[in-house]
């Protein structure tokens, strides 16, 4: 990792640790610092209700929005590598709203309410059925389609089906489950207790582990497909463990979160800029970092009205959107960092 | 031979490259130079008939091991602006190191060599993106040699080049060539490739014609390449050019 690369890394997951911080302490209801501090490190105190809306509240829907920004920005690196495509991403492919159509489907099946469905083995089952689906549809139309504008507008439309599917699902839903499922459907940070969150950290800790194993042929894949192969890589086999890999952490994430967007589109961006490099030994980690700061960030922006939270769906265009369009605009930059 | 759709493109094929020499394959668009030169690099499986390196059949090595007895350089514009000179060139490394492909002293030095031998060791630190076609075109090179294969593979690595940096990466070739280096290059910059070859494939209507520069030059092969077309060889030019 270069200098560069090495100081860039520790300054963003600086931050990150500053927005977790920030997270923790900045609500609704206004606690002072020193009392966070003693409820999460189980001090003394002043109001018992304080104790609870840290420890139960905001902490779970931190490390959920860390968790969530982490692996969705990695997907979105692995995907962008994978299809070399720098505007690939887990939402703009449709692999988020495939995985929510899966998780739609469960709900139904169970009785039309997304309140137990959330976060439960089934909607995990469910999302990455609908994930590795629309994977697979892609990989498929990247076997055909060689141009990737072409093939991101294919993946848009995959995801407008899928949504369309849901709509149509809607209908037959209860009026409590639908808007339990539309609020979801919205992105959401805060429906994941304790209980649960384990079922999402741990997937998503261990994709990503497992996506440091993979530094040495995505390195290799940035020159294309004939160098990769003429230096020795296995391209299609590497191609696809990359889909397998983030089609999980999108999966895992979705059946949480709800299809969020952006995060995976934009974040792989940030880092590249932050970073100055496409090398993925320094880029994958800083991605990581920086996917982790901007969920935070995003979590922190929905609890920013006093009554009630934000869908994180309403934030997540307004942090990504604008690094889309500075990339697009730069058509140099787009060529510099991919 | 594989062709695009399985299709034969050439007759049956008996060549061989000497070690330490610089070979130009020559031939018209679609006579089927790329396929040639993927099959040889193992990018495609031949339909039938084998090909060997160093005595060793390509079939049976796995991607890996073919990685270490040729490296290919090719027109396919690289898209990784955010790798330094020095990262892209590293890459080359890449059969030979381990699993994280962490770098060794060994490959460090073999990197600054490769860095130095094709003269873009000052901008090590540069970003591709920020590189003219030509340095670029010397840093797939030097990738390459970083490689350390016996066998290097060039399809058109001068497409996009202006006539300077075409003549210079010529050159350089040519030196890697004497340095022991076994070169095949597919151009169709013939003027340019045959002041540095030593021997040549003519392709054309599924055949190929080897023999050295010398020999063809002689025996009128480079004449009959292109004749059906009206365009003759200029011995003294060593080049062609319109009949007339």
């Amino acid at each position: 990792m270069s200098r560069r690369g090495a100081i860039s890394t520790g300054v963003t997951a600086v931050a990150a640790v500053v927005l977790l911080g920030v997270c923790l302490w900045h609500g609704s209801v206004d606690i002072p610092a020193g009392e966070v501090w003693r409820a999460l490190t189980g001090g003394d105190v002043s109001r018992e209700a304080w104790r609870v809306i840290v420890t139960e509240s905001r902490l779970p829907m931190a490390l959920t929005a860390l968790f969530a920004g982490a692996g969705l920005s990695v997907a979105g690196l692995q995907l962008q590598t994978a299809f070399d495509n720098p505007l690939a991403g887990p939402s703009i492919l449709g692999v988020s709203t495939g995985g929510s159509l899966g998780v739609a489907l469960v709900m139904l099946a169970m009785g039309g309410s997304v309140a137990g469905v959330g976060g439960s083995i089934g909607a995990i089952a469910g999302a990455l059925a609908g994930s590795g689906a629309v994977l697979a549809v892609l990989i498929g139309m990247s076997r055909v389609v060689k141009s990737g504008a072409m093939l991101l507008i294919a993946g848009i439309m995959v995801g407008y089906l899928a949504s369309s599917a849901i709509s149509l699902l809607g209908f037959f839903a209860t009026a409590r489950g639908l808007q339990g499922f539309v609020v979801w459907g919205l992105g959401t940070f805060s429906s994941t207790g304790f209980d649960r969150l384990w079922w999402l950290a741990a997937p998503v800790g261990l994709f990503l582990a497992a996506s440091m194993l993979l530094v040495k042929p995505m390195d290799a894949l940035l020159l294309g497909e004939r160098y990769a192969a003429s230096m020795g890589v296995n391209v299609r086999r590497i191609r696809g463990t990359l889909i397998v890999v983030s089609g999980v952490l999108t999966a895992s994430v979705t059946a949480f979160c709800g299809p969020v967007g952006f995060l995976g589109l934009a974040v792989p961006h940030i880092a590249r800029f932050v970073t100055g490099s496409s090398a993925h030994g320094t880029l994958l980690p800083a991605t990581a970092m920086a996917g982790a700061g901007t969920g935070l960030l995003c979590a922190v922006l929905t609890t920013i009205p006093t009554a009630g939270v934000l869908p994180v769906n309403a934030i997540t265009p307004m942090v990504g959107v604008p690094v889309i369009l500075y990339i697009i605009l730069c058509r140099r930059r787009l060529h510099y960092f991919n | 031979m594989a062709g695009y759709s399985r299709r034969k493109v050439t007759a049956p094929l008996d060549l061989e490259l000497e070690g330490g020499t610089l070979t130009v394959l020559l031939g018209a668009n679609g006579c089927g130079k790329s396929t040639l030169l993927r099959t040889l690099c193992g990018n495609q499986r031949p339909m039938e008939g084998s090909v060997e390196i160093c005595g060793r059949d390509i079939r049976r090595m796995s991607g890996q091991e073919l990685a270490r007895y040729t490296s290919l350089v090719c027109t396919e514009r690289q898209m990784a602006g955010g790798l330094t000179v020095a990262e892209t060139v590293a890459l080359g490394r890449q059969p030979h190191t381990g699993f994280f492909g962490r770098l060794s002293a060994t490959d460090r030095r073999v990197t600054e060599e490769a860095m130095e031998a094709m003269g873009i060791a000052e901008m090590r630190d540069r970003h591709t993106a920020t590189l003219s076609d030509g340095e670029r075109q010397k840093t797939m090179i030097a990738r390459a040699l970083a490689q350390a294969t016996p066998l290097i593979v060039l399809d058109e690595p001068t497409s996009f080049l202006d006539v300077a940096s075409r003549l210079d990466v010529m050159a350089l070739l040519g030196r890697l060539a004497r340095d022991g280096k076994t070169i095949l290059l597919s151009t169709h910059d013939v003027g340019e490739a045959l002041c540095v070859a030593d021997s040549a494939w003519l392709m054309s209507d599924g055949r190929i014609e080897s023999g050295s520069v010398a020999e063809l030059r002689e025996s009128g092969a480079f004449g009959r390449l292109f004749a059906d077309r009206g365009i003759v060889f200029d011995s003294a030019a060593g080049d062609y050019r319109i009949q007339g």
